[in-house]
Order: structure tokens, then C-alpha cells, then sequence
């Protein structure tokens, strides 16, 4: 499929964001930790071309470096979850029966808890930070997976090269995947991008409460949490870490929209995660 | 549609008590024992082996974990929370109060959700891959891209700050809520609308619209009645889903906005580490959103005349 200039930039601009980010030790002029009160909120100068917060830390080496623990997180949170989403649902579509009942069951509890009270009630117990932010979004995103997985292997596994794989021999295992998860992967692919966007978006929320990320760690989210009491004076302080996560949320959900029209499988059950 | 109800009920059974088993079990896995930390409360008091394990035995937290498990039930459906670790308050009484607050956040955020979602997706539908289509999609996509905290100061600063329309924080009647609810619809807004296009346009393709209109039916009739009751059907569903996002997201902006509700109040309790406000919380929320899809399951009801006569969908 060849993609108009339009359509593409979406995927240039993440591709750049993650750049930038992997490359940020190299890119950054500053250390994105290092305090110099001599030079606190700076307006933007040649050496901190956008400025300095409250510690006098450069901001532009700050934004540079500010995706990386959230971005990592939530690429890794939902890679996690997809796999045991996608084991989970193949077992209960597959085998149907009480093991489906089972995971049926125990995956209408999950949805039957508000996301965001899932990950609330884990930083509450583990403790902020990196551990139990990881914990909290793979248990509330599994269910996503697993239901779309489950709902489309119930329908694949009466096609008839499934029951062919299976009259010659071939062993669950290899009919999963050879067979079953090469069919999956649009699904996949779509709800995948779909949830990086609002892991990201929900981890920054945690963050800027000070129930996710912990400071000092250069983050957007607590970025703007630190900026807030300058607002006024300094709006780049905010508007820069702002721009750089509204930036890379909507071109992870704009590369979903590409791929959900593009392949076009199963829009209305999609469109509602 | 008493048989339906009944039935209703008992599939979100198991749902329930699986929320108060995960409830349950939040307290058991927390770290710091809460004996422990209810009596070293004022900083002062080291206490003794003696009392740690008479205040366990009081609070009953000696005993296996099932039976405790059936206790915390049978106090919990009489609404006892227990009492805050952290100020010794009555949990119940606490939350009594902050409900109503979380409920009109939610319920008037989920009002505009529906309206604004419905409305957005209708026109889209309609001015189908037009250039004003395919800019409200792009401003779905975007609106579902803020984080509602950023969303949050832009408004402040907007209508708080610059022109000193709303207050920014705290409870000052209905103009307390306006900002909150706004930014807490947004997401959902973004989302819904897009269901709600797709939901329209698969509804306009089907024959019966076309007969309609051969019949000499105004296009603007066939499109505000049959188009719209049939693809709410669908959607109904998806409302519902979205409730509990409205639900969860409550808490973060309560705090943004200093909103005495019980999203605030649990993200007091996480600072303080008050486990069994935590446990309360998720409780509740779980509660809250296993009734309001019972509700929604009634309305799909009464909305869907297939159901009536019986048909399995």
C-alpha cells in the first residue's frame, strides 16, 4: 500500500519523537538533572534555547530526554499485556468450554473495574514508581487483548484450512502460530497502537499527581506539574513538555486511524476501544 | 422484562463478587502491616508486641484469609469501610459525603459525552469525507490525544485566570463543575463521536433507508428517526462501556480541581498510604459501574424491539 505525503506523517513524526528519544544522552546539551539556581528561570538564551525551570535545569535537554521512562513503559506494559492477552483469549476461544467460562468470567471482573481505578489502587499498595505502574497497566490492558483474540478465534477456528491443519495432525501449538496468529495481527496491530497512546496518557496523569514517575526524573508529565506554579511568567516552562506528549499521543493514535481504515477489519467492534 | 432484569442480575453477580475479591485482596498485598501503622499513628508511640497483636486480634486480621474475607463482606454490605489509618475517621461517613459530588462530575460529564458524541458523529455522517468530516476527525483524534491535566490549565488559564468566569478550584454550586466535567467528557467525546460516525454511515447504506427515501420520504425525517433509533442500538452499548472511563478519570480531575469528591479523597489516602479508603474506593467505582450497566442493559431493553419478542441477538 502506498501512502500518500499525508498520511505518512504521522509515522514520521513518531518515528522522529522516538529518535530523538533514544538518542537524547547524545542530543541534549545539558545534563537533564543537573541544578543551577545562578541561572533558574531563564528565558530562552544561545546555551538553553528554552530556558530553565525552577532549579535552572535546561529545559529543551529536559524535554529531549522526557518520554523515554514513559514511552518504555508503555510500549513494554502493553507488549506484556498483548502476549498474556493473546494466550489468554486463544485458550478460551479455542478450547471453549469451561476454560472458556473461566476466562470469560474472570475477564468481566476486570472490565468491570474502572481503568483508572485499577492503576489508582496499585500505586496505592506497591507505591508510586516504575514497578507497580508496570503491574497496573498490564493488568487493566490484558482484557482489551484477550476479548478481541477470544471473540476472533471462536470464529476462525471452524474455517476450514483450521479443521484441514487439524484432520492432518498438526498440534494446537503450531496451528496458533502458524495459522491462528498471522490472522490476528491487524486486530492486533490496531489495538496495540490504540492503547501505547492511552497508556501514555494515563501514566502522565499518574505522574502528575506524583503517583507515577518520581522526580527528579526528567518527565513530561512532571514537567508540567513543576511548571505550573510559574505558568504565568514562564509558559514555555509548560508548553513545551506539553506540546512534545500531545505530539507523540496523537501520532500513535493517528497511525491506529491509518491502520483501522487501511485494513478495515472488524470497525465497529475496533472502533470502541 | 422482569425475567430479563432478573436475569440481568444474576450474570453481574460473579462480576460483583469478583470486584470485592480483587478489593479484598488489594488489602492483603499492601505493604506495611496496618496494625502497625494505625498505632504508631502519632509519631510518638513505639508500641509493644502485646499491643500490635491485641489491636490484630481487635481488628480482627489473625484470623485465615477466607474468613476474614467472608467478615470484610459482611461488614462491607452494611456499608462499614472501617476507619481511616491515617485520622481515625469513619471511611462510610466520608464517602457519603463525597459521592454525590463524584456522581454529578460523572453523570454531567457522561451527559455531555452523549450529546456532544452523538452530535459530532451525526455530522460527520452526514457530510461524509467532506473537508468539514475530515476535520472533525482530525479534532477527534486530537481531542483524544490531551491529557486531561494540560486540558485542565488551558481552561483555568483561560476562563479562570484571564476573564475570572469560573472559580479554578473548590465547590462554588454549578459553575464548579463546568470546567471538571468538560475536560473529563473530552477524551470520551473524541472516541464516541467516531463510534457513532461509523454506526451512522453503516446504518445509512442499509435498504430500508433507501426505500424510504423512494417512498418520498424527506431525507431529513428518514435521517432523524429511523436512521438514529437503529444505530443507537449499537451504541447504547458502547455508552455504557465508556461510563466506567468517566468513572475512573473522576479521580484525576477531582484532584486537578480540588473537588471534594471520592477521586480526591482517594488520592489523599495513596499519599498517606490509607489502604482501606483505597480498598473502599475500588469497591465502589466497581459497584457503581456494575448497577450503571445494569441500567444500561434495561434501556437497550426497552430501545431494541428484538429483544421484546424474544430474539437472541
Amino acid at each position: 500500500m502506498k501512502m500518500k505525503r499525508m498520511e505518512a506523517m504521522p509515522f514520521m513524526i513518531l518515528g522522529a519523537i522516538v529518535l530523538i528519544t533514544i538518542l537524547a544522552p547524545l542530543l541534549a546539551p545539558f545534563d537533564p538533572e543537573m541544578i543551577d539556581m545562578q541561572n533558574r528561570l531563564s528565558a530562552p538564551t544561545a546555551a538553553h534555547i528554552l530556558g530553565t525551570d525552577s532549579l535552572g535545569r535546561d529545559t529543551f535537554s529536559r524535554v529531549l530526554y522526557g518520554g523515554r521512562q514513559s514511552i518504555l513503559l508503555a510500549f513494554a506494559a502493553t507488549l506484556i499485556s498483548m502476549g498474556i492477552g493473546t494466550a489468554v483469549g486463544f485458550v478460551a476461544g479455542y478450547y471453549g468450554g469451561k476454560a472458556d467460562l473461566l476466562i470469560t468470567g474472570i475477564s468481566n471482573v476486570f472490565l468491570g473495574i474502572p481503568g483508572v481505578s485499577i492503576m489508582v489502587a496499585f500505586a496505592g499498595v506497591l507505591g508510586p514508581g516504575m514497578n507497580s505502574l508496570l503491574i497496573a497497566v498490564t493488568v487493566n490492558s490484558w482484557v482489551g487483548f484477550s476479548r478481541i483474540v477470544r471473540g476472533e478465534v471462536m470464529q476462525l477456528k471452524h474455517a476450514n484450512f483450521i479443521e484441514g491443519m487439524k484432520s492432518v495432525g498438526a498440534s494446537d501449538g503450531w496451528i496458533f502460530i502458524r495459522h491462528v496468529l498471522p490472522n490476528l495481527s491487524d486486530s492486533l496491530i490496531i489495538l496495540f497502537a490504540t492503547k501505547v497512546g492511552s497508556v501514555v496518557l494515563s501514566v502522565a496523569s499518574l505522574s502528575y499527581l506524583g503517583l507515577g514517575l518520581q522526580p527528579p526524573a526528567p518527565d513530561w508529565a512532571i514537567m508540567i506539574s513543576d511548571a505550573r506554579p510559574y505558568f504565568r511568567e514562564h509558559p514555555l516552562l509548560m508548553a513545551a513538555p506539553g506540546a512534545a506528549i500531545i505530539t507523540f499521543v496523537w501520532s500513535v493514535h493517528a497511525i491506529g486511524d491509518y491502520m483501522r481504515d487501511k485494513l478495515d477489519v472488524n470497525k465497529g467492534a475496533n472502533d470502541a476501544l | 422484562m422482569i425475567h430479563y432484569f432478573l436475569k440481568r442480575v444474576i450474570s453481574l453477580l460473579p462480576v460483583w463478587i469478583g470486584i470485592t475479591i480483587f478489593a479484598f485482596f488489594l488489602g492483603l498485598v499492601s505493604p506495611g502491616d496496618p496494625v502497625y501503622l494505625s498505632l504508631t499513628r502519632d509519631g510518638i508511640t513505639e508500641p509493644s508486641e502485646a499491643m500490635v497483636n491485641a489491636k490484630r486480634a481487635e481488628l480482627g486480621l489473625d484470623l485465615p484469609y477466607h474468613i476474614q474475607y467472608v467478615n470484610w463482606i459482611n461488614r462491607v454490605i452494611r456499608g462499614d469501610f472501617g476507619k481511616s489509618i491515617y485520622d481515625n475517621e469513619e471511611i462510610k461517613a466520608e464517602m457519603l459525603r463525597r459521592m454525590p459530588v463524584t456522581l454529578k462530575l460523572a453523570f454531567s460529564a457522561f451527559v455531555i459525552t452523549v450529546v456532544a458524541g452523538l452530535g459530532i458523529g451525526a455530522v460527520m455522517a452526514a457530510t461524509r469525507d467532506t473537508i468539514l468530516d475530515r476535520f472533525l476527525r482530525q479534532l477527534c483524534t486530537l481531542m483524544v490525544s490531551i491529557p486531561g491535566f494540560c486540558m485542565a490549565i488551558i481552561l483555568i488559564a483561560i476562563f479562570s485566570e484571564c476573564f475570572h468566569l469560573l472559580p479554578t478550584s473548590g465547590m462554588e454550586g454549578v459553575k464548579s463543575f463546568i470546567m471538571p466535567s468538560l475536560v473529563l467528557s473530552m477524551g470520551t467525546i473524541g472516541t464516541s463521536a467516531r463510534l457513532s460516525r461509523s454506526n451512522f454511515i453503516g446504518e445509512i447504506s442499509k435498504q430500508y433507508v433507501l426505500v424510504a427515501s423512494a417512498k418520498g420520504m424527506s431525507k431529513s425525517f428518514i435521517g432523524t428517526w429511523h436512521i438514529f433509533k437503529n444505530a443507537m442500538i449499537p451504541i447504547i452499548t458502547f455508552f455504557g462501556l465508556y461510563f466506567a472511563g468517566i468513572l475512573g478519570g473522576s479521580a484525576v480531575i477531582e484532584s486537578i480541581f480540588a473537588l471534594p469528591g471520592m477521586g480526591s479523597y482517594v488520592i489523599d489516602a495513596i499519599y498517606n498510604r490509607d489502604y482501606f479508603i483505597i480498598q473502599a474506593f475500588v469497591l465502589l467505582t466497581g459497584t457503581i459501574y456494575v448497577l450503571s450497566n445494569l441500567l444500561i442493559d434495561m434501556l437497550y431493553f426497552l430501545i431494541n424491539p428484538r429483544m421484546k419478542q424474544g430474539d437472541s441477538l
